[in-house]
């Protein structure tokens, strides 16, 4: 078929790596005036979108508190609190995180769970995270709540997650155990050096893989609870829970505390 | 921020440029999609060893495989065109022997033997059915690995027995007398050699002479890649096309099959108790190939503040550009009705390759642009001046949509398809209503671009792979609103064309040469003119085209002619015909004709085949470009990622004798949709011929702007609209 | 008390539409977090699910959102006249199952009379409310309005919702011509459901019917050597809920390998291929017993 062309245009930066790609562009063959789009994606295909990176002048003029966020090898993103429901019993207040037209991350004590919109066919992330539910507190709920004075917090904890698959739900059983509490000073992005607490938790994941075998899977992660001013904020996180949505990181661009 | 990273095109410089999905990171293990999924033989198509089995694939599933052992390697597409027919194209490399007894034509090239099979379901499995297939083995290409069978396979647990009966190079062992033999004496014995000069349906052959039962059983372990192979073979090899004495100590083959990724198969076996075996092969389907889209951010609910007052505040130059930037609308006029209730544009939906993608955002810009009180959208698809089909889109409902004012949809659809209301020019709308944007005919510049283009020929005689890079700087210029000169300057980058022989030592022409100048034009110039072709368009009647061109159609042929198509809107099918006198070009200067010529034309009908998905049936009778008579046959059949799978074959009053190796022309061909290569949307195709042999018979003329392409939107099957109901 | 920092332009959306003469709709609330009764509310106009939430539930977390459903009388009304559809037709093959003396139709056609009559159904626009994509204002966040059925109506509506505690048991159920048709804990696997069930004579032994909890359907290849292939998926359509699975578009898929919560597995009548998928179609609406 043969209709008029929309001449497209093209960014100058896009130009450097013109000669380098047109071999690649050249092996499929009748792509005719299409090379700048192949040149495109190829740069897509081995560079991904860039992480993003803020100056600390950009933090300093955000609106709300942030943090950095990244699944996997997935590109970094800002993910900005949108809201926050209150604390009830045995359990921290819960944050809604917001990034992009809808992804949302919810948080409950530094410890990531639920997510919406994240999951998809073309996604590396495979799974959202419906819901973690547990009868027991959360131990990161008693060592945020009082940082400076863990020894009455436990050291274990079970819950079971739930997650959505493209067309089904599954469960995971989730046992954590507390296996290392140390005092660490980190530096956050805003140039902020701070004292925190860093707990280290090591998580068995128990569900079916992908074609109906019980399988284990095993997650070492890591929470940084400041113990400043403002104690008790999780500052930076390093976590998983189930083998569909990747390793998130976690690090506080714009604290809580002080932008409510 | 999108979590999107995977799936990009991988391509596979093999027999086609495949676009291989590749799973990144976070997949170790395979997909469900595939646990259950019938593996390959070693001659590609789903079955055992070197026996076939009555298993289908998933439909669309397509892998190249390649396998090899002392005296074979082979190369092999399969594809699963239908949940009920596989076809398989394959190449045997026979390490054994010489292409041809001439080393002058065909050097010191080892014999490379093409084959076509087929494979029918006769039955699905049930409860206490087998899967039953009968399949025909090597049917059209020398017939040296000829076979046919009849299998039936049979799932239980983790197993999937198979049963079958092989005649041909499948039942060589000749271990029962052949059924068929009681019914008829036809039957008993099998001709050796080949027909007419092969690549014929050898049907005076099929499921004669030896006879075999085989049988096997694949096994699926439980470690999930693994899956274990065993079979007794049909064939005792006591008649092998490799010529030589091949030993048989077992008549049980085994082996192992290791999925080592989603798109990546290993297969290794021990056959005849002596010889290993080892295959390889990449799948797809190509049902499920999809790519990343990135895509600028469709209007929502959020622009609906901004839209303007009064039709007057539209700024009508930026309405244009945003339609063309996110709708992929190509605007020629934009003009608003006399009561002020509908806009109506001319253009063409170029950006996407779903209109219904296109029109959507293109109503979400005029949705957030226009006033309030423009209560419906009219796109009209104008192709060289000619409106072709109008797009009403109900704005009121698209905005309660967006506002999502409504928990429940609209009984009522929100766009439907229509003839294009007024045959007339936007200008006739303007003199009552109000135009936003006409862009009136200027006689301008010509439009320039540049492309680089391979052509390639597998498995010919001088050489297995034949190329042909170059680089082509095309232009088209428009001279009024219904003509247009195309014309393209190709330069010579890289061939091996200057091999091309052609004619056997000893062998007479008896066709006019009209397509084995290869080589002379190939040699003749770095720089050619490939065409320069003028072409008038008209729109005779909402069902009527017509076209007048001429010019240098091609790098062989120059020449005039006129083209007349009948296509009412989607209904599915057309009817054209057209009458060319062609003169053959020179390939000893640049714009000098040979003495040959020829009026060649065709009727020609088009139809979207009723009850079966997305496939369209070509057949073009007439006379051919050697004066032959005949018709050319073409199917093609779309898969829902937009890939399109054709095949092809002219039968003339030439003889197979006078035809010369392959008997009559045939051939392949994929067309992949630009958007599955990019990450950008496109509605423009990138093809590859397969072309086994090319001869002068059967040969038609290729000219620019055949009526059929042009007039697309009169039924959409190259492009994707649900509106479309055929 | 529920602190709102949202970056989107969140008012923008709510004041928009300007409806002058807005009918006065009501809603009928049933928290089963704090009692099985149901409660009346009128209902602003033009207000969206989101802010009807916000007002309706402090502690986002005590809800199990996926469970919750949000419908109207004017849905119920259909969906009630498709069920006397369906029953009518039942009991037609049972008086044919009469008739002829096929005791086995009878009694399959019996049960499935018995499943349709006893069960609640809830016909649903929302099965599962998207809670926290609701109140960041961008996804699947519309006014509480049904469209009026001739352009002159303006009539109103009676709007149902029911919120579930989060803390319930989860559970699936095997429901149609299983011997024994029961509530399971949710996370079996599926081919373990289907082995360790067996199905009455008559039952439909190759394809078996997956109702998520989300109102997602998926036609499922179940015999032992159909299990491989693919199945059939029907996604769920808020805008269009009761739309037949017949005039829909097959999405190849293979759902997650067990039974999640509040998923349903249905097996139907051998043979009967269209009453079956009217039975699918009914069985997404139905209220599983806590």
């Amino acid at each position: 078929m043969q209709l008029p062309r929309i001449a497209k245009e093209l960014s100058k930066t896009k130009l450097s790596k013109t000669i380098l790609l047109l071999s690649t562009a050249v092996a499929v063959s009748g792509c005719g005036s299409r090379v700048y789009s192949m040149i495109d994606t190829v740069d897509y295909t081995l560079f991904g979108q860039p992480d993003v990176a803020l100056t600390s002048e950009q933090i300093k003029q955000l609106p709300y508190a942030a943090q950095y966020a990244q699944f996997g090898e997935q590109p970094r993103a800002v993910v900005m609190l949108a809201f926050i429901d209150n604390q009830l019993a045995n359990r921290g207040p819960q944050y809604q995180w917001a990034a992009g037209e809808d992804d949302i991350l919810l948080t409950e004590n530094g410890r990531m769970v639920g997510t919406r919109n994240l999951a998809g066919e073309l996604n590396v992330i495979k799974q959202d995270l419906v819901n973690l539910r547990s009868e027991q507190g959360d131990p990161l709920y008693c060592l945020t709540s009082k940082p400076q004075d863990t020894d009455g917090c436990a050291k274990s904890w079970q819950a079971t997650a739930e997650v959505t698959t493209d067309f089904g739900r599954q469960r995971y059983g989730i046992k954590s155990q507390i296996t290392d509490l140390q005092q660490q000073s980190i530096q956050l992005p805003n140039g902020d050096t701070v004292n925190s607490l860093k707990v280290t938790e090591s998580v068995t994941s128990n569900g079916l893989s992908a074609n109906g075998k019980p399988s284990q899977w095993q997650y070492n992660n890591a929470y940084w609870i400041a113990i400043d001013s403002a104690a008790g904020e999780v500052l930076k996180t390093e976590q998983q829970l189930v083998p569909g949505l990747p390793r998130l990181k976690t690090v506080s661009l714009k604290r809580i505390k002080g932008s409510q | 921020m999108k979590y999107c990273k995977t799936l990009v095109p991988t391509l596979v410089a093999s027999v086609v440029a495949l676009a291989a999905s590749s799973q990144s990171a976070s997949a170790q293990e395979i997909s469900d999609a595939l646990y259950h999924q019938p593996t390959q033989s070693d001659f590609g198509g789903a079955g055992l060893l070197q026996m076939p089995n009555g298993r289908m694939n998933r439909a669309g599933e397509f892998t190249f495989l390649y396998s090899d052992n002392e005296e074979y390697r082979r190369m092999a597409l399969s594809l699963q065109l239908f949940p009920w027919l596989e076809t398989t194209i394959r190449y045997n490399d026979i390490r054994t022997r010489r292409y041809s007894p001439f080393p002058g034509f065909s050097g010191d090239q080892t014999y490379k033997d093409r084959g076509l099979d087929v494979k029918l379901r006769l039955l699905d499995e049930s409860l206490y059915w087998p899967e039953i297939s009968v399949g025909l083995r090597d049917m059209a290409g020398t017939g040296l690995f000829a076979g046919e069978y009849v299998a039936a396979s049979k799932r239980w647990g983790d197993f999937d027995f198979t049963l079958g009966m092989g005649w041909g190079y499948l039942g060589q062992r000749d271990n029962i007398s052949n059924p068929l033999c009681e019914v008829s004496d036809d039957f008993c014995q099998r001709d050796g050699g080949f027909n007419d000069r092969g690549g014929s349906f050898e049907t005076d052959k099929w499921f004669r002479g030896e006879t075999s039962v085989f049988a096997g059983v694949e096994y699926q372990t439980p470690w999930q890649p693994l899956s274990v192979k065993v079979e007794y073979d049909g064939n005792d090899y006591s008649n092998d096309p490799s010529g030589t004495n091949i030993e048989v100590d077992s008549p049980v083959n085994v082996g192992l099959h290791y999925r080592a990724a989603d798109n990546l198969n290993l297969q290794l076996s021990y056959e005849r108790g002596n010889t290993f075996m080892f295959g390889v092969n990449l799948r797809m389907n190509f049902n499920d190939v999809s790519q990343y889209k990135d895509r600028p951010r469709k209007r929502d609910a959020r622009d609906i503040a901004q839209r303007a007052a009064s039709i007057d505040a539209v700024d009508s130059n930026k309405l244009r550009r945003d339609l063309a930037k996110e709708g992929g609308w190509g605007a020629q006029t934009i003009s608003v009705s006399e009561d002020g209730t509908t806009l109506t544009t001319e253009g063409y939906p170029g950006g996407y390759r779903d209109q219904l993608e296109a029109l959507d955002r293109s109503s979400r810009v005029l949705l957030t642009t226009l006033p309030e009180s423009i209560k419906e959208y009219r796109f009209v698809d104008k192709v060289l001046g000619m409106p072709l089909a109008e797009t009403r889109v109900d704005a009121e409902q698209l905005e309660a949509q967006l506002l999502q004012s409504h928990l429940q949809a609209d009984d009522n659809e929100l766009m439907s398809l229509h003839e294009p209301s007024a045959i007339t020019s936007a200008t006739d709308n303007t003199e009552s209503g109000y135009s936003l944007h006409d862009n009136e005919f200027k006689l301008g510049w010509p439009d320039f671009g540049g492309r680089p283009l391979l052509t390639q020929s597998f498995g010919n005689p001088e050489n297995f792979y034949m190329y042909q890079l170059r680089f082509d700087l095309q232009m088209d210029w428009q001279l009024s609103p219904n003509v247009w000169v195309d014309g393209t300057l190709a330069f010579n980058v890289l061939t091996n064309y200057d091999k091309f022989n052609f004619l056997v030592p000893g062998e007479e022409q008896k066709l006019p040469r009209v397509r084995t100048y290869i080589r002379e034009y190939v040699t003749q110039s770095d720089i050619w003119l490939e065409k320069l072709q003028a072409t008038y368009v008209k729109q005779l009647h909402k069902d009527w085209y017509a076209s007048v061109y001429g010019g240098y159609f091609e790098r062989m042929y120059a020449g005039m002619g006129s083209e007349l198509l009948y296509r009412p809107l989607d209904k599915g099918w057309a009817v054209g015909v057209d009458v060319n006198y062609a003169k053959q070009r020179s390939f000893e200067n640049h714009f000098g004709m040979r003495d040959y010529d020829t009026v060649t034309g065709h009727v020609t009908g088009y139809l979207k085949v009723p009850y079966v998905d997305d496939v369209l049936l070509k057949v073009a009778a007439g006379r051919f470009l050697a004066q032959d008579v005949g018709a050319q046959f073409s199917v093609e059949k779309k898969f829902d990622s937009g890939m399109i799978v054709g095949a092809y074959a002219a039968r003339t009053d030439v003889s197979a004798e006078e035809y010369g190796e392959g008997s009559f022309t045939k051939g392949f061909y994929l067309s992949i949709p630009f958007d599955l290569l990019q990450i950008h949307d496109s509605s423009g195709r990138a093809a590859f011929g397969w072309t086994p042999l090319t001869r002068d018979g059967g040969q038609m003329l290729y000219r620019s702007r055949q009526l059929y392409g042009i007039t697309e939107a009169r039924g959409r099957y190259y492009s994707e609209s649900e509106l479309y109901q055929h | 008390m529920l602190k709102r920092l949202t970056l989107f332009v969140a008012s923008l959306i709510l004041s928009q539409t300007a409806y002058s003469q807005q009918p006065q709709n009501s809603i009928q609330v049933t928290d089963l977090r704090t009692s099985n009764s149901s409660q009346q509310y009128q209902l602003p106009p033009n207000i969206r699910i989101s802010e009807l939430l916000n007002r309706l539930v402090a502690d986002p977390r005590s809800v199990d959102w996926q469970r919750s459903k949000l419908g109207s009388a004017r849905l119920q009304n259909q969906l009630n006249e498709k069920k006397q559809r369906v029953l009518a037709e039942l009991y037609q093959l049972k008086q044919w199952g009469i008739d002829e003396g096929n005791a086995e139709l009878t009694n399959n056609a019996s049960r499935l009379i018995e499943l349709i009559s006893r069960s609640d159904f809830q016909a649903s626009y929302f099965l599962g409310i998207p809670y926290y994509e609701q109140r960041a204002q961008r996804a699947d966040n519309p006014v509480l309005q049904e469209p009026a059925v001739n352009q002159n109506e303006n009539v109103s509506s009676d709007f149902t919702v029911t919120l579930y505690p989060a803390d319930a048991a989860g559970r699936a159920a095997l429901v149609g011509l299983f011997s024994e048709p029961s509530l399971i804990t949710a996370g079996e696997k599926l081919n373990t459901a289907i082995e360790t069930h067996s199905l009455q004579k008559g039952a439909e032994p190759n394809i078996a019917w997956l109702i998520r909890q989300n109102g997602d359907v998926a036609e499922l290849p179940i015999a032992y050597f159909n299990r491989g292939q693919t199945a059939k998926c029907y996604p769920h359509s808020r805008t269009r809920p009761l739309r037949s699975i017949d005039n829909e578009q097959a999405v190849n898929c293979w759902p997650s390998t067990e039974l999640g919560t509040g998923d349903t597995l249905f097996v139907g009548l051998k043979g009967h291929d269209k009453l079956n998928r009217q039975l699918v179609e009914l069985l997404k609406f139905r209220v599983m017993p806590l």
